[in-house]
């Protein structure tokens, strides 16, 4: 029995893998960009800002002309006061109190949805929002790449490519670079094709009627409330898609402990996400429900994950002390076979993301495609942390702080 | 000496067991993954048609 769950569990590696293969090739074609300059649609900036005084001016400077409604959930510091100084006419501040502040993104973005201007809202299909973290950055061509994806009447959403502005200040920051850009160029691609791209939040344009046929409260009270949005939009008949080379920047985080945490929150979230499985099932189907509900059960791959590193771990305690052990691992085919299972992806990995960030070699490349396989072990501790909250009920997370700008640059 | 190196010996068995658990546990877990998402996509394609 346990000789045939051992297979099922290196079935588990070649089938990520041929996965992951099958979304590298799909994607590795070259991007159509609809025809059009997207000049017919108004553009909304939404902020959402919790303490953000050492970012948010530099942010709301940064916007290329629109309107802006930044929402300030509740700031103790100085937020309001930034915004005050650094706001031009086309921007205003919509401020939350306690009790209602900070009872999560989404409803802070539900209350500035209900305080959109009347006009906008009567000619909802040609207004979008662009949904922007207060340490975002927009690339200069981002909104002329991204706007005409819109010209299709069935596109509710689109998803840029998010960057870390300050990738280079350390391995950390790179590997989140590497992280989102692996995201966005493989997997984020191929599902635009089948229409259900994933939302994240930064650099989100959404489609106001979109947004509206959502109900009074498009956003979730979930910790990934992106997350659900890209979800319930895709089942309510839209499609998503991801421009990859309309980018946003944002902060990388500095220290393993608050990448961790952040990660954490985002894996609880994935689970809170788990209750949309009825709906995928009840209203999609073919290709589109595929994606969704692997994307709805990935956190169960984590735990195959987790039990394949304690594995790794077990086995070189075992070749440490045991002569058996020693004489059946210390092989050829045995450390071969080990190296590709755990490392192969990181021929396909690495090589993509020195072309796309075009900041280094294939051989760098290549390194930090190996890096970048023990780097995905923060999601063992984000797994194991967010189920252990999640099952003691605990949901309220302290939001992550900022680094002073002049992080992050231009994506 | 001889009783501190059989009891290493040990520890390396056990560890070697251990990770052959884990394997299995791996497998199973991803075993589970595929049986669910087989089923809930059959069933999304059923209830469509």
């Amino acid at each position: 029995m346990i000789t045939v769950l051992v297979l099922c569990a290196l079935s588990a590696v070649l089938l990520v893998f041929t996965y992951t293969l099958g979304m590298y090739l799909e994607s590795a074609g070259i991007a159509e960009h609809p025809a059009g300059d997207g000049g017919d649609f108004s553009v909304v900036f939404l902020v959402p800002c919790l303490n953000e005084e050492r970012v948010i001016a530099a942010t709301l400077s940064a916007l290329p002309g629109g309107q802006v409604l930044v929402v300030d959930d509740g700031s103790d510091d100085g937020t309001a006061e930034v915004v005050r100084r650094v706001a031009g006419p086309l921007v205003r501040l919509l401020r939350r109190e306690p009790p209602d502040a900070r009872q999560g993104k989404g409803r802070a973005l539900n209350h500035a949805l209900r305080h959109f201007p009347e006009e906008l809202l009567d000619d909802a299909d040609r207004v979008l929002v662009c949904l922007m973290d207060a340490d975002g950055r927009l690339d200069p061509r981002a909104l002329d790449t991204a706007l005409p994806y819109f010209a299709d009447p069935r596109v509710g959403a689109v998803q840029m490519g998010v960057r870390i502005g300050n990738r280079t200040q350390s391995l950390l920051t790179r590997m989140q670079d590497m992280e989102f850009v692996v995201y966005t160029w493989m997997f984020q691609r191929t599902r635009t094709r089948i229409g259900s791209a994933g939302l994240g939040g930064n650099g989100q344009i959404m489609r106001l009627s979109a947004l509206l046929d959502l109900g009074d409260d498009p956003w979730s009270p979930s910790l990934t409330e992106d997350l659900d949005l890209g979800v319930r939009m895709v089942l309510s008949g839209w499609r998503t898609a991801c421009v990859p080379d309309a980018t946003v920047s944002q902060q990388g985080l500095v220290s393993v402990r608050a990448l961790a945490r952040q990660r954490s929150r985002w894996f609880q979230g994935h689970l809170q996400a788990l209750r949309l499985v009825p709906s995928v099932v009840g209203r999609a189907s073919g290709r589109v429900a595929t994606d969704l509900l692997n994307v709805l059960l990935s956190p169960l791959l984590i735990f195959v994950g987790a039990f394949m590193t304690i594995s790794l771990v077990a086995s070189l305690v075992g070749v440490a002390f045991s002569p058996v052990a020693r004489e059946q691992l210390i092989q050829p085919v045995p450390i071969a076979s080990w190296y590709t299972l755990t490392f192969g992806a990181a021929f396909l990995l690495g090589p993509l993301y020195a072309r796309i960030s075009g900041d280094m070699g294939r051989l760098r490349g290549l390194c930090y495609g190996h890096l970048f396989i023990v780097y995905n072990l923060v999601w063992l501790v984000a797994a194991c942390r967010g189920l252990w909250r999640a099952a003691r009920g605990r949901r309220v997370w302290m939001k992550t702080e900022r680094l002073a700008d002049p992080s992050p640059g231009p994506a | 000496m001889t009783e501190l190196l059989a009891r290493a010996v040990d520890v390396g068995a056990t560890a070697f067991g251990v990770a052959r658990l884990a394997l299995a546990v791996a497998g199973l877990l991803f075993a589970l993954y595929v049986v669910v998402l087989g089923t809930l996509v059959l069933a999304a394609h059923r209830r469509r048609r």
